[in-house]
């Protein structure tokens, strides 16, 4: 995988409450956050940047 | 020199990692959980081979399941890890945590484990009120259940048994300890407890995942010598040990964490934690330590 897969600044909708996610120096693979509805997502592709739903209850997620 | 960042998910932990890397020049690989390839049987030869490579494999997978799956595979084909699969698997569920910190003779929470409506009710009774119910597996204090008296223990088991998993009827059960609306997660890396932070929180649940506030801990030689001892009680790494403080007992080890995440603790500690773990996995990479 190509680790300096980066991007400096995009926007997409939140999938979840349709405003307007702006990201700045995010990665491919990376949680955001949404600053509106707080849920979470991860990015699936970073050109254009497309967000994916993370749902934390389907595994045994944890630290 | 090789190195491999396993990871499921890309959070500000490894991100933070990532950056760590590469202040330091070092080239790295990061390895999607949901990518790999894992061909067991029959011909051990060539994944041992290619995984062989890596002098030094960084666990981050966000899945417990997965890591230690994965770990099976890594351990197989002789690979440094941090952590390395004892400590995963001991640290990823609390009945093998509480049992390995016994064994070590490392002060922790009364704690007891059944798998019945009746016998959990025996057991949270015998530990006395209130008590703390908690899945066996399971992190950021997700389903965490105080019971404050015998009706709500009853509905709180009610509800366990409904909820279908078989892992909701394992009952893992501890004594509450009435620390001062805080708790202490000291962050330990090889033979050291590099810093600490006190998690403050109005609720008795503190982690900073709920919303627990994270001000420095000295790192006293007393939390040194406990946070260490109960690393190695669960095999040693790159671990994150919460510790509670009990007004009659001193302090107790309630958890060690193995993909640790401290995201909140490098500012209050002045601490620098991802460039401590990226020298640790350095040091494991070029063997000098094991």
């Amino acid at each position: 995988m190509n680790a300096e897969a980066t991007l400096t600044r995009g926007s997409a909708e939140c999938p979840a409450c349709g405003e307007i996610l702006e990201v700045q120096d995010v990665m491919l693979n990376e949680i955001i956050e949404c600053d509106d509805c707080a849920s979470e997502f991860e990015i699936i592709a970073l050109e254009p940047l497309a967000l994916e739903a993370l749902d934390e209850d389907e595994e045994d997620y944890g630290e | 020199m090789r190195i491999g960042i396993l990871f499921g998910r890309i959070r500000v932990e490894e991100k933070m990692l990532i950056a760590a890397f590469r202040e330091r020049r070092i080239a790295f690989e990061l390895l999607d959980d949901r990518t790999l390839v894992f061909p067991l049987a029959p011909d051990r030869a060539a994944w041992a081979t290619e995984w062989a490579q890596y002098d030094a494999v960084l666990m981050r997978n966000i899945a417990q399941s997965r890591t230690l799956a994965s770990l099976y595979a890594l351990e197989a084909a002789a690979v440094a890890t941090i952590n390395a699969r004892r400590v995963v698997e001991t640290c990823g569920d609390k009945i093998q945590t509480t049992l390995a910190l016994t064994r070590a003779g490392v002060p922790s929470p009364r704690t007891g484990m059944a798998f019945t409506p009746e016998s959990a009710l025996a057991t949270i009774e015998a530990i006395g009120y209130p008590a703390v119910l908690k899945p066996a597996v399971g992190s950021w204090g997700r389903l965490l259940s105080k019971v404050n008296d015998r009706e709500a223990a009853e509905a709180v088991i009610e509800h366990k048994e409904v909820l279908g998993h078989y892992q909701h009827k394992i009952y893992y059960v501890q004594e509450y300890i009435e620390k001062p609306m805080r708790d202490i997660r000291a962050f330990v890396v090889g033979d050291e407890t590099i810093c600490a932070i006190y998690r403050d929180a109005a609720h008795w649940i503190t982690n900073t995942a709920r919303g627990g506030q994270s001000s420095n801990c000295p790192v006293t030689p007393e939390l040194d010598a406990l946070c260490v001892q109960a690393a190695r009680a669960v095999g040693g790494g790159v671990v994150a040990v919460d510790v509670l403080e009990d007004r009659a007992r001193g302090l107790l080890v309630n958890e060690v964490n193995h993909t640790m995440e401290f995201r909140n603790s490098v500012a209050p500690t002045g601490v620098d934690i991802p460039g401590r773990i990226v020298e640790y996995t350095l040091a494991r990479a070029r063997g000098e330590i094991t």
